[in-house]
């Protein structure tokens, strides 16, 4: 305990801690949009094909912050964008276009790293290492939370008549066109940022359960976002305080706190737990 | 308190000085290369319920797009009172086909019909009592004011149909846009929307909606536009569906006993 006291103390300690609120809420924050996108999938696909992009941006400008985000944006959309335009022209579906694409992108993303003399970086990119992230690192993942956080808040209206009647939207004078792009890009954004983290394995599950675990509790479309942050954010937070002590990889406990909470919410939530349904229904049967 | 700027038909007892008018000119209509209405021209004007009939691929729903401005016409005209209808978005109000929502979506009834008062409330301020005062009456208008708590999905497809017919009055739209309404809806349900769509048109609005069922629509639409990529008859429900028109429009001849 003494000894989790002194780490604590340590400022790197502290630098992670913040880390892991701020990703853990920013993620959770925007997994409100993949929820309500019925995204998800794609978003998974999309997170490990930005490793061709970073690999390459290593390649060209050595490890340089910037350009490894700008590196893994570019192949992000290109991957996404590649896939809806391979959906297009032929007769291919868009999740097929997309699996291929994703799967050759990380291929050849691995290949370079692994040429590059990278394979400890390999894991980090991976698996995630919040450890690692340093100050330059942090002040890019805060920057992308407080622009996705603000963005969504000020643009909330539009953004929930967008989500769930796209349509409607348009004829409201919404547009639709920049909402679906801007959508797309601010979750790619937030990916990046949180891809040191936890890493493009496990950033679907930040990026997804928190607000799958808010669906299974509330009826409001609002409370997705701001719940689903609290959740990523705290969650998170105490997945450090236990992975110090368990000795485990603090990337993965976060991924399995997730996890964990999405099924607690599956089981005992009052209005769509499974246990309270099937109560439910016992009880509409006997009336 | 009604604010004086609004124009709202409804209730307030406006007279319209010979009525609004929509005017449809000579419009075409193509996704790619593939032409999906040539030569559509009608006019009407509000108190209307107009049914847009013909065989599937029609383009029934693709007028009723082109009208709300979600796709782009090739050439033609559509002025609402002389002016461009696009030009006039806040005077429309779409309602999509129920197949196209998303009915798990985590949105209640009532906020659901607020949706409607965006246009007018922007991004950040609040809704006024006026605001309140009106989706308030357009709940009630639809019968929804016991509901308004619910999550959508846990209605049944005529509440839910009046759900999105109670966010279209909150938009104070003048011109109601409906694809399919009465797709999936049981008799009951299909009775209780005909006469609440011809109650809002009483009240002064203009009712369009796609349709496909001979049988009901001289029941439940006054006009109807027969159309098979073009126009084949337009005027009252009863002039328009004959034999002969009807033929024309789908290839065959309608049963002798279409009053059932």
């Amino acid at each position: 305990m003494n000894e989790f006291l002194q780490f604590l103390a340590e400022p790197i300690a502290q630098r992670s801690l913040w880390a892991c609120g701020v990703i853990g809420f920013s993620n959770g924050f925007v997994s409100a949009l993949v929820v309500l996108r019925k995204s998800s999938l794609q978003i998974g696909t999309i997170s490990c094909a930005l490793l061709p992009g970073i690999a390459l941006a290593i390649l060209l400008f050595g490890l340089v912050q910037l350009s490894i985000l700008a590196g893994a944006i570019i192949a992000g959309l290109l991957v996404g964008l590649g896939s809806l335009f391979l959906s297009r022209t032929s007769r291919i579906d868009h999740d097929v276009a997309l699996s291929i694409l994703h799967a050759t992108a990380f291929a050849i993303g691995y290949i370079i790293l692994i040429r590059l003399g990278l394979q400890q970086k390999v894991d980090d990119w991976l698996f995630g290492n919040i450890m690692s992230m340093g100050n330059a690192d942090l002040w890019i993942s805060y920057a992308v939370s407080a622009i996705a956080i603000l963005s969504i808040t000020a643009l909330h209206r539009p953004l929930l008549i967008y989500l769930f009647d796209p349509r409607a939207a348009a004829t409201m004078g919404i547009p639709t066109r920049a909402f679906s792009y801007g959508i797309f890009t601010l979750i790619i954004l937030v990916l990046v940022s949180s891809l040191q983290a936890v890493g493009a394995f496990l950033t679907l599950g930040l990026l997804v359960a928190p607000a799958a675990t808010m669906y299974l509790l509330t009826d409001k479309a609002a409370a997705l976002f701001w719940g689903g942050g609290l959740i990523g954010g705290l969650g998170s937070i105490l997945a450090f305080f236990l992975s110090y002590p368990l000795g485990w990889h603090l990337g993965a406990t976060i991924i399995v706190m997730m996890g964990s909470l999405f099924l607690l919410a599956y089981v005992f939530s009052p209005k769509h737990g499974i246990l309270f349904r099937n109560r439910q229904r016992k009880g509409k049967n006997k009336a | 308190m009604v604010s004086e700027h609004n124009h709202i038909c409804w209730g307030g007892g406006v007279h319209h000085h010979g009525g609004h008018t929509l005017a449809v000119t000579a419009l075409c209509v193509s996704y790619r290369h593939v032409e999906a209405l040539r030569d559509v021209s009608f006019a009407t004007h509000c108190g209307h319920t107009l049914a847009l009939m013909g065989p599937n691929g029609a383009g029934k729903s693709t007028l009723i797009h082109a009208m709300a401005g979600l796709i782009r016409a090739r050439s033609g005209s559509m002025l609402w009172n002389g002016q461009d209808l696009l030009q006039t978005r806040h005077e429309i109000a779409f309602v999509p086909q129920r197949s196209a929502v998303d009915w798990q979506f985590p949105i209640t009834v009532r906020h659901l019909v607020e949706m409607g008062r965006y246009p007018t409330l922007g991004l950040w301020r609040q809704p006024s009592d006026h605001d309140e005062h009106i989706v308030n009456k357009a709940l009630e208008t639809l019968r929804l004011t016991e509901l308004q708590h619910r999550r959508i999905g846990e209605l049944s497809g005529g509440q839910q149909q009046r759900a999105f017919l109670a966010r279209a009055l909150a938009q104070e739209a003048h011109i109601l846009l409906l694809d399919e309404p009465f797709t999936g809806l049981d008799v009951p349900g299909m009775q209780s929307l005909g006469i609440q769509l011809r109650q809002l048109a009483a009240e002064g609005r203009l009712i369009i909606a796609s349709h496909h069922n001979l049988d009901n629509a001289a029941e439940l639409f006054d006009q109807t536009l027969l159309l098979n990529k073009t126009p084949i008859a337009f005027g009252t429900t009863a002039d328009v569906l004959t034999p002969e028109n009807v033929q024309r429009a789908f290839g065959f001849r309608p049963p002798i006993n279409t009053q059932a």
